[in-house]
């Protein structure tokens, strides 16, 4: 249940931060009568890069990051996922990066999956596919009763699309967290 | 590790989570499904486009 008054800091109460990364149930401290959360969705996987498809399977666009939820808080979405590269300028290619996954409850969008190579006159092409977005980022104000249990759920990241084959995929967005800070 | 699940809610993936307890799992098998994103076919169910979850692109 939301609360309709910022809550005042008591004297003699002491805040407290932490974090949760893992699980589906808090226990609420003693004392703690409200709580403020930060909800971060999970990232979206960035899309995959295919330029030389030649009959080749297409690349794939990056999956969207899980929601962040939080009984009694404002969830907060996924980021949406990476549009694919698929480009059929064919030639070798003289170097790929798939792209890099985003750090373990983040919240951030992978990073985009990229393709060097020259077309049969020489030509450089150089294909990136699209980036995952961010995770959305929500703060609430509940109240709490100690001792309670309150159910949540953390956002898991978005796959990074696939390169298929001789492609290249993206980067695999961040899981999502909550941030608790109450007084106690 | 902490596994991934997908949330199933009347045939559709409604979220995709990191984590759930192992009891929630066995008295909601239909609603928590392990999810193993390398394979997103593994699931074979719809999605729900109205939140964002696209399926692979086929040609």
């Amino acid at each position: 249940m939301a609360s309709t008054v910022f809550p005042a800091a008591s004297a003699g109460k002491t805040m407290y931060r932490v974090t949760l990364t893992s699980g589906t149930s808090y226990t609420v401290p003693t004392g703690a009568l409200y709580l403020n959360v930060t909800l971060y969705g999970g990232g979206g996987g960035a899309g995959g890069c295919q330029a030389n498809t030649g009959g080749n399977g297409a690349s794939s666009n990056g999956s969207s990051g899980g929601s962040t939820t939080f009984t009694g808080a404002t969830s907060a979405s996924g980021g949406s996922g990476g549009a694919r590269q698929n480009n059929g300028a064919g030639g070798n290619a003289q170097s790929t990066g798939t792209g890099t996954a985003a750090t373990a409850n983040s919240g951030l969008g992978g990073e985009s999956a990229e393709y060097l190579c020259y077309s049969g006159g020489g030509v450089p092409f150089n294909f990136t596919s699209g980036k995952g977005m961010d995770g959305n980022v929500v703060s609430s104000t509940l109240s709490s009763t100690p001792g309670g249990t309150i159910a949540y759920a953390i956002g898991a990241s978005g796959g990074g699309g696939s390169g298929n084959t001789s492609g290249v995929d993206g980067g695999s967005g961040g899981s999502g967290k909550i941030d608790i800070e109450y007084w106690a | 590790m902490e596994r991934t699940f997908a949330v199933i809610e009347n045939s559709i993936v409604e979220n995709i989570i990191v984590g759930v307890e192992d009891e929630v799992v066995a008295a909601n098998p239909t609603k928590y499904v392990e999810y193993f994103k390398e394979s997103p076919a593994h699931i074979g169910l719809g999605w729900n486009e109205s939140t964002g979850f696209e399926q692979p692109v086929e040609e």
